[in-house]
């Protein structure tokens, strides 16, 4: 793999970022959301035993106990975040909520960010949020 | 609307322990081990106890799922590791929401009009304008 570029690599992230939260539409477009649960497990299962398999072809088979605590906090708010955007989708189009949490987590942690770790908020970054929530109020 | 509230908050509050991570020298295979079997377990205890229906779909769907996060964590990884800056690539990925939105409109037939396409253009801008900003 390694002739390819790293705009390579990015596009294929970029595809399958994509098509992990397709994965949720077609859940809830195939009224299968009574099974979110099933789903949630199968989708953490199967990472984390591929990871694991990884692991071992890479002869890593340790986790620290910094990440064990900072993957456990990772993992049980990003699994909320999906859960709750996939509720979500039972009510509101895909084409609001997609943008709205991906775009507009984006901004929180910005301006989070700010708060929280004292991180610098610049003309570009005010004008960049303020751009993200015209965006989202007009895909309402 | 409170769910989707919910998602972003969670989602934030997620970036920044992954930013946290980031500067306490944790690795990737670790972080992502540890990230996928806590959510496991968390939920197979409670698929368990509250004795959860099962269908095989959510099943295929979910590993699919499952997959394509991972699939995603290792190029994104990859591309970082190949010289591309950590800012532009966390800039592209978060651009890929408009995969699932374009999915709801081609696909799924979702209303489309001049306005939401500003709104998706908009927070597009917003998001390149932050990714300039992050390191």
């Amino acid at each position: 793999m390694t002739h390819h570029s790293w705009k390579w690599f990015l596009a294929v992230a970029f595809v399958f970022n994509g098509l992990m939260s397709v994965s949720g539409k077609v859940l809830e477009e195939q009224g299968l959301n009574g099974y979110l649960k099933i789903y949630l497990i199968s989708y953490h299962a199967v990472a984390m035993i591929l990871v694991a398999l990884y692991m071992v072809w890479k002869k890593q088979t340790s986790v620290s106990n910094t990440e064990w605590v900072l993957g456990a906090l990772i993992g049980i708010t990003s699994f909320s975040g999906l859960a709750a955007m996939l509720r979500a989708l039972n009510s509101i189009d895909g084409i609001f909520v997609f943008p709205a949490v991906w775009g507009g987590s984006m901004i929180l942690t910005a301006v989070l960010g700010t708060i929280l770790f004292k991180e610098k908020m610049n003309l570009k970054i005010a004008g960049a949020i303020i751009l993200g929530i015209t965006g989202l109020i007009l895909l309402l | 609307m409170i769910y989707l509230i919910l998602s972003t908050v969670a989602f934030s509050v997620s970036s920044l322990f992954y930013k946290m991570a980031s500067t306490r020298n944790c690795r990737p295979l670790g972080l992502n081990f540890a990230l996928f079997a806590s959510v496991t377990a968390i939920l197979l205890v409670y698929i368990l106890a509250t004795r959860s229906p099962f269908h095989s779909a959510p099943v295929l769907i979910g590993a699919f799922g499952g997959i394509s996060v991972l699939i995603t964590s290792v190029y994104f990884f990859l591309a970082v590791h190949h010289g591309g800056k950590l800012s532009v690539c966390w800039t592209v990925l978060s651009l890929s929401f408009i995969i699932p939105a374009l999915a709801s409109i081609l696909i799924w037939n979702e209303a489309f009009s001049v306005k939401r396409g500003i709104g998706l253009f908009l927070i597009a801008l917003s998001l390149l304008l932050l990714g300039g900003e992050t390191e």
